[in-house]
């Protein structure tokens, strides 16, 4: 019978902890190595396109945001940017005022408007304007204002100006070789300007900003409709084409019906109508009652040019309505 | 200003409506006169007013100071006194109005007509037809908007309105109906009377559930009963039209704030509920622990009303709860015993102008010198005669019921929702 042959290994503790660390050395080592080739490559890839710290790029041509006459910066004013890798160009400008520092350089120029006049108003309009743009030929307007970013900031400091607001910052991009966007932020709402090829969309909120000044800073009338189809090409035209902007005409109509019919309605027979300070909706209103026989009209909105005689020429009422001109503003 | 003076003067006629529009800013009341006196304006509005007249002024409330504004114009109608009657707010989107009724209140009830009454109104009057306004959209004025109640809650804290908060209290005490019980009065020759079946403590809500379950009628259901009654209609029973006006005015109580003839009619058997003479009210408004028969002598500015106060004229808090704050206040003003009679105010319940000629009335019932209606109906040889409306109410009662007495037949109706019902149904 064979003998069965017995073999012993001998091993030290000290080699089986050095084996054992040795091994778990190697095995992190090969962890890592492949995270640092694999992963890491990957990220490196999304950082081309996704940059999260890029800081500010300042235009050296782009003008300075605009700053109201009336107006300062806020002293809790913070500026922060995120952006995707700028493939095309993107630029801005801003006003800061942190509680330690002044006006950066940059606004160093408009420090003294800022501590002119310390009024500055809270008061936020609501007023929502969105329009599309286009037909613009005056080719010195459009090489002015809609081929690089500086023209489209310059729009963009008019049209606050205008609106006797002011900008905190602004952002502009160019995403292709003819659009350009820029977006303004004022201390009560923003402005949007896009620009692609010759055409613009402007976007308006929370900033009180007048249609004529509009009108007049695109050169081209605002009209409420789009133009006919028979228009044609070489003529301007502006119109609104949000429906936030005709909800806002109609709730003006609908403010000024509910002035005006409730208590018509609730007289039991209204003959004599006093008006102080009416506009010409109101009239138009009241003169849809063929009760009134006397309208009286003080101090009429002076910025109304209708023609007392032509509303007062209702067939409807049997007594011709007399408008008495009392106050020397009234139109009779 | 001296134009708008000289405006007055040059008005021949009393003005039937006024528009004051406000311009762009809140600091300019009208046209661009920025420094006009408020008040002045509104004594000059109310020299050429007439007696039915409405004035609407376009308030902006989006500041502070604008709010400030409309509480001026508030306040200017307030200090003329009498003269208007009550001052309400409504808002179409963000455009906010006032509006001031003046004493006669025919043109208030008009405001509170319903969707049909407005829609006619427009196709009687308006000749071009109304882009926006209709019958359904004025009913929406009826009730300012919350954001008002919460500016008029802020500015004035302490308005009994405003602490109550929004609609009943959860935490007061309900005595369910069922607690109160018909028997013979305590009061000699006055009928009926309402006792208690369970004790309750003072504060507790009472006629809750039937109060809000009460017939309103509205100013033009009693002008229609009113112009049958009056009219010379050949081929109308006019029999049945004076009981619905005996039943709103016997029943019933005027409902100031709805405008001039408008009746609330208690709906259970808190209508028999009689009257506490010399001060003996344990049940209703708290107000009315100041208003005695015994006490009163004349009309005077500090009259309770349903609107608490004068000065409350103007009140969109209370605007937003007439009838819910209306049921709300008829409270139990101190602990209420076992088998006790409970007693109302009825000088809570008339309407302010008539107020004296209530106070003689009850006095003299008071005193024992007259007895109620019913009662003199009961004791009356020519019933038909000299109770009209009472009796055909009663007969037309009495022809689906087998009960003989008055009380009995009255008690049936305010018992029989249907019964309830269909006197009403006669009348449409």
């Amino acid at each position: 019978m064979q003998s069965r042959k017995c073999y012993s290994v001998a091993m030290s503790l000290r080699f089986a902890v050095l084996a054992l660390a040795a091994g778990a050395g190697f095995s992190f080592f090969l962890g890592r190595m492949a995270r640092v080739y694999i992963l890491q490559q990957q990220q490196q890839k999304q950082e081309l396109q996704r940059s999260p710290s890029i800081s500010t790029h300042i235009h050296p041509s782009l003008p300075s945001p605009l700053l109201g006459a009336s107006h300062h910066v806020p002293t809790t004013t913070e500026y922060t940017s995120k952006q995707f890798h700028p493939m095309g160009r993107a630029s801005e400008s801003f006003l800061i005022r942190s509680h330690s520092s002044s006006l950066s350089s940059e606004q160093t120029s408009l420090s003294s408007q800022e501590t002119s006049t310390r009024n500055h108003s809270n008061t936020a309009s609501r007023q929502y304007l969105a329009a599309d743009i286009s037909g613009i030929h005056n080719r010195r307007w459009l090489e002015k204002y809609l081929d690089s970013e500086t023209g489209v900031a310059l729009l963009l400091n008019e049209l606050v100006a205008k609106s006797q607001d002011s900008f905190l910052s602004y952002h502009c991009q160019t995403v292709a070789k003819q659009r350009i966007s820029c977006t303004g932020i004022a201390p009560h709402g923003h402005v949007v300007l896009h620009v692609l090829s010759g055409r613009l969309s402007l976007d308006v909120f929370g900033i009180t900003l007048d249609t004529k000044a509009v009108s007049r800073i695109f050169s081209t009338p605002l009209v409420a409709k789009p133009p006919p189809a028979t228009a044609t090409a070489t003529k301007t035209s502006l119109s609104v084409a949000d429906s936030v902007a005709k909800r806002k005409h109609q709730a003006q109509t609908f403010a000024n019906g509910a002035f005006v019919h409730p208590a018509m309605l609730a007289h039991e027979f209204p003959r004599t109508v006093l008006v102080l300070g009416g506009s010409s909706a109101t009239v138009k209103n009241i003169l849809q009652y063929s009760t009134v026989e006397r309208l009286l009209l003080v101090d009429m909105d002076p910025t109304w040019s209708g023609d007392c005689h032509a509303l007062v020429a209702t067939p409807w009422n049997k007594v011709a309505v007399q408008v008495s001109t009392i106050a020397p503003t009234i139109h009779a | 200003m001296a134009w708008f003076a000289n405006t007055s003067q040059a008005v021949e006629d009393m003005v039937d409506v006024v528009f004051v529009e406000q311009g762009p800013s809140s600091t300019a009341p009208f046209g661009g006169v920025s420094d006009m006196d408020l008040v002045s304006v509104v004594d000059h509005i109310t020299d050429l007013i007439s007696e039915e007249g409405i004035v609407v002024i376009q308030t902006p409330t989006k500041t502070q100071e604008d709010r400030k504004e409309k509480y001026n114009w508030v306040e200017g109608f307030v200090a003329q006194g009498r003269e208007y009657e009550n001052i309400r707010e409504y808002t179409e989107g963000e455009a906010n109005f006032l509006i001031a009724f003046v004493e006669d209140k025919v043109s208030l009830g008009r405001w509170f007509g319903n969707e049909a009454e407005v829609n006619f109104a427009i196709r009687e009057r308006v000749v071009v037809p109304l882009d926006y306004m209709d019958g359904s959209t004025m009913q929406r004025y009826r009730y300012p908007s919350r954001r008002a109640e919460d500016d008029f809650c802020q500015d004035h804290p302490d308005d009994a309105t405003c602490k109550e908060g929004h609609g009943l209290d959860p935490q007061r005490y309900l005595i369910p109906i069922s607690s109160f019980e018909v028997k013979q009065s305590t009061i000699p020759n006055a009928g009926r009377g309402i006792f208690m079946k369970h004790a309750a403590e003072a504060g507790s809500y009472v006629f809750m559930d039937d109060c809000v379950d009460g017939m309103h009628l509205t100013d033009s259901t009693i002008r229609l009963v009113e112009n049958i009654v009056e009219g010379d209609y050949d081929d109308i029973n006019v029999d049945i039209w004076e009981t619905i006006m005996w039943y709103a005015d016997g029943y019933g109580y005027t409902a100031e704030d709805f405008g001039t003839r408008a009746y609330d009619v208690d709906a259970g058997i808190g209508t028999f509920v009689n009257h506490g003479c010399n001060g003996t009210t344990n049940v209703g408004k708290e107000s009315s622990l100041h208003l005695s028969e015994d006490s009163f002598t004349a009309i005077s500015e500090g009259l309770p009303s349903v609107h608490g106060t004068p000065s409350l004229k103007f009140n969109p808090a209370l605007d937003r709860t007439l009838r819910s704050h209306g049921c709300g206040e008829n409270i139990a003003l101190r602990d209420l015993h076992e088998g006790e009679e409970i007693f109302n105010n009825y000088m809570t319940f008339e309407a302010s102008d008539n107020l004296e000629e209530m106070a003689n009335s009850l006095r003299a019932e008071c005193s024992g010198r007259t007895v109620g209606q019913v009662s003199q109906y009961e004791m009356s040889a020519s019933k038909a005669e000299t109770f009209p409306g009472l009796h055909h109410l009663l007969s037309f009662l009495g022809e689906a019921n087998s009960s003989s007495s008055a009380d009995q037949l009255l008690l049936s109706m305010v018992n029989t929702t249907d019964q309830r019902s269909s006197i009403v149904q006669v009348a449409s």
